[in-house]
């Protein structure tokens, strides 16, 4: 049964019970709350996916409760448990979405350590993977949902997650997390797309969430082959700028913007070094998200599918 | 592209200032640049052709500092031979700074 | 609920259970994996727990792959600081070999030079080394040359180490990982407790290459104790129990005459007390196997009075094991930790040096408070 096809009141029935567990497919995530408003919420951009038995193993449990005491009157705050810790601040209880989806981000990030996890938008398309790293300004984001928009299948907006045995990329999928002029170009590029609330003011200025489909949740464990990889960078002065990126390059950017390539040390190495060695990496400039999306398109067309690696010299 | 795995060398060599890869090095070939894998640090570094060409003479086998002057100096263009002694020792000290490589002392062993 | 102080929550019960018995893991239900997983996670156990279910080969092989993609994560976790917490022994071996005074590994890092199985998914925050008091400055000036700097800077804060610790502020590298925490002895040498630093020294072994020492056997268990039951407020803290119980069982497994020097030493250094504390909680807990006629020694000879043992059993049950994973920690188990805490310092300290330590620590908060800054905690 897919979190749509219960009321409000009975996902927040759950939330408030055993929680609602979800399978984003590379990990299951269970969320728990009493913060009565956050059931609609998820309900909404979480609508597609199905909702997983109460009793499975879960890879990240949250819980958002309402602060105690004074703080339930006077500029009533929320906070996110993680396993008994508090990892944040308390915040202002009209973010509880926000509070959520960060909370559950951060112990992911942290605990994922069977499969390398670059910070990296990620799509596809016939099965090649374009990993699309995260770099202050890059437009990653935008980027990224926006080929999810026109014909790409998303597998994560935020986390690259690359399988150590074969650098595949498995889809690690959330509802997608847009900031400030994001939010209206990507209104404006698929207004189709169900955004949900706006929450202003966060830490991260104003952040709104993107839903997924039912085609992309029902592809949650279908992997990705490495084949592209592009640096983007929007730049409203540029109108379209294309490098090639030599590879020992790209290995680089990529692991120095990875969440745990130093945890991983030779594994690390090997399936990132597997990954950039099928795959034509980009460095991308740009002020136009259409043009941007056909050289994309490009890229992957023009992938060879018939890459493969020799095996080590012994 | 191709990968290559450094075996550990064990023969004892000759005096003179003489080096040798570390065991475990991991080599990526990425046709103009290599990036190498430092099994003690865990630190992965991008290597330029001469710094390439050293460490996988080292991988297989210690040698001396003159060897790889005489390497250096064959793989450089004429108007740069001249300093391939300089070339040498700042390609051999960049990778030891980085502990891809040891210098090995009289008995064979690492003396650092 | 616990109904009372001795029993422990489910949670943590089959978190000990499973550590002491490996094979208990077939009868778990998937809600009790979870629970198991996130407790062994919050414990900081969870490489532990892989590694000592990975020795079931056949069966770690079956467990369900959200299952073993956890426990395999507590693994590469481990072997990370496993890795650094090495590379960072090598550095600070070629830094202070000048000096040619015993650098002595303690805790994590020595059971990781003795090769010891225990060490296997330890997940080591920070490298303990002890050299001679008299070298300390020697070694500083060193490590410093090599770019280790000390990390609290606050001069109330130098002082409190300098003048009353065992240990200097901990000390960072760049390129390094790990912490390094330096001291001259194992517990503060204005404490109550006051064990005889020379003999560490003189019963310390050399290890591996020789570059470094780590305590003789019995010292290292009685070190493990007293840094648990003297210098810590024990919350969270299973895992040194965890590591006391793996010493006792590899040293005596190795020799027949460890329990009588573990006798010898705990009364050497006056550490019977917190021995005692340990192996009990061990025995209940981990099913530790003590010999009968150790046990007879070391528990009726070392037991404490029963208007300590008692207290500090119940608050230890409470606030050892991880919180449960669904609840924040209760007011009880705050209240408990907090009554730790001030027991810690005043074993740490006299009773002047205390109230000042706690006036100099109430003044900063109140300024911080004011400022709207947030503080560490010494």
């Amino acid at each position: 049964m897919r979190v749509a096809e219960i009321t409000d009141a009975g996902v927040r029935e759950r939330l408030a019970a055993k929680g609602l567990t979800i399978d984003c497919g590379a990990a299951v995530v269970r969320i728990q709350s009493d913060v009565p408003e956050l059931a609609a919420m998820l309900r909404l951009l979480y609508g597609a996916f199905q909702i997983e038995p109460d009793d499975v193993v879960t890879d990240a449990s949250v819980m958002l409760r309402l602060a105690r005491g004074s703080r339930r009157v006077f500029r009533p705050q929320i906070e996110l448990w993680l396993d008994g810790n508090r990892p944040f601040e308390r915040y202002p209880r009209d973010t509880p979405l926000p509070l959520v989806e960060w909370g559950v981000n951060f112990a992911l990030a942290k605990r994922l350590h069977c499969y390398l996890l670059l910070h990296s938008g990620v799509v596809e398309m016939g099965g090649r993977a374009v990993v699309i790293p995260a770099m202050p300004g890059s437009g990653k984001s935008t980027l990224t949902v926006a080929l999810s928009q026109r014909g790409f299948r998303l597998l994560s907006d935020e986390f690259g997650v690359v399988r150590l045995s074969d650098s595949r990329l498995l889809p690690l999928l959330r509802p997608a997390a847009l900031k400030n002029e994001s939010i209206d170009v990507i209104s404006r590029f698929a207004p189709d797309a169900i955004l949900g609330p706006r929450f202003p003011k966060t830490r991260k200025g104003t952040v709104a969430h993107l839903a997924l489909d039912a085609s992309t949740v029902d592809e949650r464990h279908t992997p990705a082959q490495p084949a592209v990889v592009v640096f983007p960078r929007y730049d409203p002065t540029v109108e379209f700028e294309l490098d090639s990126v030599p590879k020992a390059r790209a290995f680089g950017r990529l692991a120095v913007n990875s969440f745990n390539y130093e945890v991983l040390g030779p594994d690390a190495f090997d399936a990132l070094g597997r990954l950039v060695a099928l795959s034509d990496c980009y460095e991308l400039r740009y002020s136009d998200l259409d043009r941007a999306i056909d050289a994309i398109t490009l890229f992957v067309r023009r992938a060879d599918s018939a890459t493969t690696l020799e095996e080590p010299a012994s | 592209m191709h990968w290559r795995n450094s075996s550990a060398g064990t023969t004892i060599v000759p005096v003179g200032a003489t080096f040798s890869a570390i065991p475990g090095v991991r080599i990526l070939d990425f046709d103009s640049e290599v990036v190498v894998f430092n099994p003690r640090s865990w630190d992965a570094h991008i290597l330029n052709s001469a710094a390439e060409m050293v460490l996988g003479l080292l991988t297989h086998s210690p040698r001396t500092q003159h060897d790889i002057e005489v390497a250096l100096f064959d793989a450089l263009a004429e108007e740069e031979r001249a300093s391939a002694s300089a070339h040498a020792e700042r390609v051999l000290n960049d990778l030891r700074s980085v502990g891809l490589i040891v210098e090995l002392g009289q008995d064979g062993l690492a003396s650092r | 609920m616990a109904s009372s102080l001795h029993e422990l929550p489910p949670h943590a019960h089959n978190l000990l259970r499973v550590l002491a018995e490996p094979e208990a893991v077939t009868s778990l239900s998937s809600p009790e994996w979870d629970m198991l997983l996130r407790s062994a996670r919050s414990a900081r156990l969870l490489g532990v727990l892989h590694a000592r279910l990975a020795t079931k080969a056949q069966a770690f092989e079956l467990l369900p792959a959200p299952i073993r993609r956890q426990l395999v994560a507590g693994q590469l976790e481990a072997r990370y600081r496993r890795h650094k917490a090495v590379f960072l022994c090598e550095s600070v071996a070629r830094v202070l070999a000048p000096l040619g005074m015993p650098l002595v590994l303690l805790k994590g890092a020595s059971y990781i030079a003795q090769g010891l199985s225990l060490a296997d998914g330890r997940m080591p925050a920070d490298v303990d080394l002890m050299v001679p008091r008299q070298s300390l400055d020697d070694a500083e000036r060193l490590l410093a040359g090599a770019g280790w700097q000390l990390e609290k800077t606050d001069p109330y804060d130098q002082h409190y180490y300098r003048a009353w610790s065992h240990e200097l502020p901990p000390m960072q590298c760049a390129g390094q990982a790990l912490e390094l925490d330096l001291h001259h002895t194992i517990l503060p040498p204005i404490g109550r407790l006051k064990p005889k630093t020379q003999a560490l020294f003189d019963a310390s072994t050399p290890v591996g290459d020789g570059k470094f020492r780590v305590l003789c056997p019995a010292d290292q268990v009685l070190h493990a104790a007293a840094h648990l039951f003297q210098d810590s407020d024990c919350v969270g803290r299973l895992r040194d129990l965890v590591d006391i119980d793996g010493l006792v069982r590899e040293f005596s497994a190795k020799d027949p005459a460890f329990w009588d020097s573990l006798y010898r030493r705990a009364c050497l250094h006056q550490l019977g007390r917190p021995l005692w504390y340990s192996l009990t909680l061990c025995c209940r807990w981990l099913d530790t196997p003590v010999p009968e006629e150790a046990a007879s020694k070391i528990f009726t000879d070392f037991r404490p009075p029963a208007l300590s043992r008692w207290p500090l059993l119940g608050l230890a049950s409470q606030t050892l094991p991880p919180v449960d994973p669904d609840s924040e920690p209760s007011a009880t188990r705050r209240f408990f930790a907090t009554l730790l805490e001030f027991r810690a310092l005043w074993l740490r300290m006299p009773p002047w040096t205390l109230t000042y330590h706690a006036f100099r620590k109430g003044q900063r908060s109140l300024v911080a408070w004011w400022k709207g800054t947030r503080i560490p905690s010494t």
